[in-house]
């Protein structure tokens, strides 16, 4: 008897539909999977056999062939464990055809028949609902993650008997057994705008870098922090989820995908609703970093997605990592090419890079700071060119001095500065209405004209700057666009002179250094 | 004297024989012909035990054939040194520098890309860390200038720090700086100091005793230190740690006669903890350039045509009645100062915005009052 359940399949964070189809007939007894598997997919022949034997079900003696299609897509991961046994079960004549229906399911097995969780749930259940599927069937631990998605029933099983039960009722009597999950979304949200434990109000003194931060944030700029240790590098990079407006619905949505498919999403946390922070470790691999591996996978990259990429001691990563780095600033995506095919990951973050000036972290302070300025050279050097191109703002933390810390007076706390920030991005929104930019760090030569025009005065004072400074073309361009987040931050229409001041301040970091 | 030029240029080229040994062997000969008449007993008991090659090419043992065979060289390798525009000038030559001939271990013969400071000019050795603070290179940058537009020669020796900052001011201002190496006098050592070096080959010259070609290392330095306070007529020292290569050199000259005068700095900063050690133990206080022009007069040269900058003036000018800029300038000094301690004194005063602050820094930047390093501002000397 042939048979075919639909289930889902992962490439990137895009997903498509596969179908698993059973042919059980009489001939010698045997079991084939065939659909262009990898071993683990391959595997579910074992897993299937003994899951199905532990949940009480004997087979007869059948030549099976199981075909995942379409057959010329790589498969891989453990989610068609379930499908193929539900197949399997129809094929052999246990279980109706017509039951799985509008149906999609997934799950891998265990050797006792559980259901177990499985990644990418949230883009597979996106894609059955955009496809006229009703009905999901998903692990138990999943089903909060699949309930996210409006208009198409989600159902959660612990294990094999569960399935087999629910596929053997009439569509009526399953409502009633099996109650499709929700998810209260608004919840959600309303439970994230509880007061953030990290607040900017925590940090006393550093305000140069604190206002850099709020330019920052406002025009989703990258920057640079470079200080020595102990100068709260770390602690205000770990702040500037808390400044960014909060994640939209679609944003959440976007993101949650990419959490999806990295496998990150549980039961606590249906849905990503903060601003994601990913801060890896200096030892982190190209791979980690940007995506990877036989199967891509998502990297800390694509988990910043929409948040902040932290890089503390951004010279000790390796070269490879920081500039496999490059693209994906460009681009807001990483694409990764493997023989059958492409993984698209989204890569829209803010980069903030921290680093020591020097080898021993306190240069200039000649006090304690004996490197010399090859040494500083090379140390720094590990930032190249082209990453630096990609830094808008550069801002040296300097060593904090007791007093600074017991000042008391309380700092400003990061709702005052979110304020602000948001009040900066609605006429950066306002701005780019018509064009596929978001804020003011993503323009190109073009818009920058456009947007970034001088007035007479302002431009004699560029001027100025160039030949007393010793400005480079390509910083030019940059103090421009800092130079409009700052005049939307202040909420005036043109770039006057004391923005460009602000911004040319900014920019005299990289000369001293590189 | 051409020919003792190129019989020095030959004997100095020996491997495994030293200026120590060449100076033993000019003494116990009276003359570099006379070191050609020597024969293998008198060669050996005057310098001891050497490399069998090295005391085969001594020995004359009054051949004329021999002598004339090595005179061709010498005068090949004269020939091959000028086609790189250097000289070689021994120390039988009436060129070699008055002052050098009076130091303990002298050189034998020294090459120079460029010329030699001409006997009349008052000369002054810069010496500092390398890895000197802002103070110590705005500094050393300013009085490297203003000695050198007072007709002093700076001597130095073109090192990272202090050394290359001083002969740069020199340089800027037009003056004369020699530049003493620890190689060879093709090999710019730095490698980043081509520029400088460039600069000092046509407007002053480089200096050094070891055969050109010879690589620079480490134990040349503390050898060329001797000449570079040998050369001048003052040592200066302009920033330095208590236990350091420049505290050496401050030993060297002490040996070799030379006053030394010292720039004080506070007494916080570990480098400038040499220089006030100094001036306790009786050095010179360099608190400005005058004060080294008067020790140097003191030597019977003619100097004081210098005239101390206008720097003062143009500030009142430029500040004029702008209160937050002359509040800024109270607090600026040659420390570097970060911004946001600037921010933090004056809002002890009275509150100023941050943008407002960046706006006046930037603007004293650009008026060229302040000067910027990163986010970290001093005053421009």
């Amino acid at each position: 008897m042939y048979s075919r359940v639909v289930t889902g399949a992962l490439l990137g964070i895009e997903s498509y539909l596969a179908v698993v189809e059973v042919d059980a007939s009489n001939g010698m007894p045997g079991f084939e999977m065939v659909g262009m598997l990898n071993v683990e997919v391959r595997e579910a022949k074992e897993r299937v056999r003994v899951a199905l034997k532990n949940t009480g079900i004997s087979l007869q003696p059948l030549r099976v062939t199981v075909n995942i299609s379409p057959a010329h897509v790589r498969k891989n991961g453990t989610a068609y464990d379930l499908p193929v046994a539900v197949a399997l079960l129809i094929a052999a004549g246990m279980l109706p055809q017509e039951s799985v229906e509008e149906h999609i399911v997934i799950g891998e097995l265990g050797l006792a028949g559980e259901v177990k969780f499985v990644g990418g749930i949230l883009p597979i259940v996106l894609q059955a609902k955009e496809n006229g599927f009703k009905t999901c069937i998903v692990p138990k631990e999943n089903e909060s993650e699949g309930a996210a998605v409006q208009g198409i029933d989600v159902i959660g099983v612990k294990n094999l008997s569960d399935v087999i039960a629910y596929f053997s009722m009439k569509k009526e009597e399953r409502m009633e057994c099996f109650k499709p999950a929700v998810l209260d979304v608004a919840a959600l949200f309303a439970q994230k705008n509880k007061r953030e434990e990290l607040d900017f109000s925590q940090v006393n003194g550093q305000e140069s870098v604190k206002r850099v931060v709020e330019i920052a944030a406002a025009g989703f700029h990258n920057i640079l922090l470079i200080g020595p240790p102990g100068s709260g590098k770390t602690m205000i990079a770990k702040r500037i989820p808390s400044v960014l407006p909060p994640l939209t619905m679609d944003e959440s949505m976007e993101v949650s995908k990419v959490y999806s498919v990295a496998g990150k999403l549980c039961e606590e946390e249906a849905l990503v609703v903060k601003r994601p922070f990913c801060n890896p470790h200096h030892t982190i691999s190209e791979q980690a970093l940007v995506g990877g591996g036989r199967v891509p996978r998502p990297g800390a990259i694509s988990l910043a997605h929409r948040g902040v990429l932290f890089l503390d001691e951004a010279v000790h990563f390796s070269t490879r990592a920081l500039e496999a780095l490059r693209q994906p600033i460009e681009d807001k995506k990483v694409q990764i090419a493997r023989a059958y095919g492409t993984y698209v990951y989204p890569a829209d973050f803010m980069l903030v890079a921290a680093i020591n000036p020097c080898p021993c972290g306190y240069y200039p302070d000649r006090n304690r700071c004996n490197c010399t300025q090859t040494q500083v050279k090379k140390y720094l050097s590990k930032i190249s060119g082209p990453i630096l191109d990609r830094i808008d703002i550069c801002v040296e933390a300097p060593a904090v001095e007791l007093p600074e810390l017991r000042n008391k007076n309380s700092a400003e706390s990061s709702e005052q500065i979110r304020e602000r920030i948001e009040r900066a991005r609605e006429i950066q929104k306002k701005r780019f209405r018509n064009e596929k930019r978001n804020f003011n760090a993503d323009m190109g030569p073009e818009e920058i004209g456009r947007y970034c025009s001088l007035q007479q005065k302002e431009e004699a004072f560029m001027e100025k700057a160039f030949a007393n400074m010793e400005l480079s073309a390509r910083a030019y361009h940059k103090i421009l666009k800092v130079a409009r987040t700052i005049a939307d931050l202040d909420g005036s229409e043109n770039i006057l002179e004391k923005h460009l001041c602000e911004a040319v301040c900014y920019r005299s970091v990289d000369r001293r250094y590189w | 004297m051409r020919e003792e030029n190129a019989l020095a240029a030959y004997l100095a080229s020996i491997n495994g024989v030293g200026r120590r040994s060449l100076y033993k062997l000019l003494n116990e000969s009276g003359s570099l012909k006379g070191i050609f008449d020597m024969n293998k007993e008198e060669i050996v008991s005057c310098v001891g035990l050497k490399p069998a090659q090295a005391i085969r090419a001594l020995i004359g043992s009054g051949d004329t054939q021999y002598y004339h065979k090595c005179l061709e060289r010498g005068t090949a390798l004269l020939k091959r040194y000028e086609s790189e525009g250097i000289r070689c000038i021994s120390c039988r030559s009436g060129e070699f520098p008055q002052r050098l001939r009076k130091i303990p271990d002298p050189p034998f013969c020294i090459y120079v890309k460029g010329e030699l400071p001409p006997l009349q000019m008052p000369c002054v050795a810069m010496i500092g860390a390398r890895a000197c603070s802002a103070y110590g290179r705005s500094v050393a940058y300013s009085y490297g200038k203003e000695l050198a537009l007072a007709g002093v020669g700076v001597i130095s020796g073109m090192a990272r720090g202090i050394d290359g900052i001083a002969q740069e001011g020199a340089v800027t201002a037009g003056g004369k700086t020699f530049a003493v190496l620890g190689g060879g006098v093709d090999y710019c050592y730095p490698a980043e100091h081509r520029g400088l070096y460039d600069a000092i080959c046509q407007t002053g010259g480089v200096i050094s005793e070891y055969v050109p070609g010879t690589e620079p290392r480490a134990n040349f330095f503390p050898e060329r230190n001797r000449i570079i306070s040998g050369m001048a007529d003052i040592v200066l020292v302009i920033e330095a740690k208590k236990r350091s290569g420049t505290y050496i050199t401050v030993t060297q000259a002490l040996e070799q006669g030379k006053e030394v005068y010292a720039v004080p700095g506070r007494v916080t900063d570990l480098l400038s903890d040499g220089c006030n050690s100094l001036i306790k133990d009786g050095a010179g206080l360099a608190d400005s350039v005058p004060t080294i022009l008067d020790a140097l007069s003191s030597y019977g040269y003619g100097v004081g045509r210098f005239q101390t900058g206008s720097a003062g003036k143009i500030e009142e000018e430029v500040v004029g009645e702008n209160d937050i800029r002359s509040r800024i300038l109270s607090l600026l000094d040659l420390t570097p100062l970060h911004l946001n301690r600037i921010y933090e004194e004056m809002n002890k005063v009275k509150p100023v915005p941050m943008e407002t602050l960046i706006t006046e820094l930037v603007g004293l930047e650009l008026d060229g009052i302040a000067e910027s390093c990163g986010n970290y501002y001093v005053k421009k000397c």
